[in-house]
């Protein structure tokens, strides 16, 4: 990886990327923004799997509302990531928050995946099921979300957060 | 005690030294003010959509509103907790720079704009609360709110970048 980062940290792209005053202030703030919308659409879906917002509406119904702007906000977050990456190449995929955070990340939408399908299959079942479920359901995609949050914040703290385990050396 | 003291003595209080000398605080206090502030203003997108019959005006606004708003003011309460406890951190530069007082000022503006919404316009609500094209001083109303948060996530993320940059933080008093 190091080598890795080496390489793409001299391309011309990145030289030209990281020359720039306002790309990465721009490519973050724009990735703040889609990060409110994934999350709020995460913790208002997550709410009516709990029975706590939209009971006026299906759960099928709730699920297609915020379906496109999951997706359409995470296509945001992939693309404005990758230019960060591109421009500050060992900042990134140096640091182990970072790896985290993608490790995290992929057991999110996986989640999030398995759970459309389940909802297009057997809706009903989410709506009748035992509270339990549903509670541990929707605390655990708002919590696994969280991390994903805390593990990005954390790239810029690496060595600070992670002591002897950062990869940042 | 004049301002700058008073920055001298939040600077050298027991919780800005906690958050400054312990390993990690800082990120984790930062963390949790990006968590407050991705709920707040994605929540709020959500109201400001809404007040401009987007995507659709098939739901009550006061539905809408009522379901999602409350979880913007639990949000925007650990966003106030948060973002005092960053402030103690290095409050004279904070307290000096220009993003700092940017974001404070719009923050300020898009609350009277909340204001103005909550103690006036939601009087016609039962005109417009469903299938119906908000009036103009709701969808001004939306159009502010979403142009003065942006603002602020913007302003936000460029304090730091500020704080990075900066030499001496008490150059700016």
């Amino acid at each position: 990886m190091h080598s890795f980062a080496n390489w793409l940290v001299n391309t011309t792209l990145s030289v030209a990327l990281a020359k720039s005053s306002w790309v990465v202030p721009a490519m973050q703030t724009t990735h703040i923004v889609a990060i409110a919308i994934l999350f709020s659409s995460v913790l208002m879906v997550g709410l009516r799997v709990m029975g706590w917002a939209g009971r006026d509406q299906t759960l099928k119904a709730t699920v297609e509302r915020f379906c496109p702007w999951f997706w359409g906000s995470l296509v945001i977050l992939a693309m404005t990531g990758m230019i960060l990456i591109v421009t500050e190449p060992p900042r990134q995929l140096l640091a182990i928050s970072f790896w985290l955070k993608m490790s995290i990340l992929a057991i999110a939408i996986a989640i999030a995946v398995l759970f459309r399908r389940s909802i297009d299959r057997n809706a009903a079942y989410w709506e009748s099921a035992a509270r339990l479920r549903t509670q541990v359901f929707g605390i655990g995609i708002f919590c696994v979300w969280c991390l994903v949050v805390f593990l990005g914040r954390f790239i810029a703290f690496d060595e600070q957060i992670w002591g002897p385990f950062s990869t940042l050396h | 005690m004049d301002v700058k003291e008073l920055l001298v003595a939040v600077a050298s209080s027991g919780l800005a030294t906690w958050i400054n000398t312990t390993r990690g605080a800082f990120a984790v206090v930062e963390a949790l003010h990006v968590i407050a502030t991705v709920t707040v203003f994605g929540t709020i997108l959500i109201v400001d959509l809404r007040l401009l019959g987007l995507p659709t005006t098939t739901r009550r606004f006061t539905a809408v509103a009522g379901e999602t708003l409350r979880w913007t003011w639990a949000a925007f309460s650990l966003a106030a907790i948060t973002g005092p406890l960053l402030f103690t951190t290095n409050p004279a530069f904070y307290f000096g720079n220009f993003e700092f007082r940017a974001k404070m000022l719009l923050l300020l503006l898009a609350g009277i704009n909340m204001a103005v919404f909550e103690f006036h316009t939601i009087k016609t609500v039962a005109l417009w609360d469903i299938g119906k094209s908000p009036p103009a001083s709701a969808k001004l109303a939306g159009t502010l709110s979403l142009v003065l948060w942006l603002s602020v996530i913007t302003f936000g993320r460029l304090i730091g970048f500020a704080a990075s940059a900066m030499q001496d933080p008490f150059a700016t008093l």
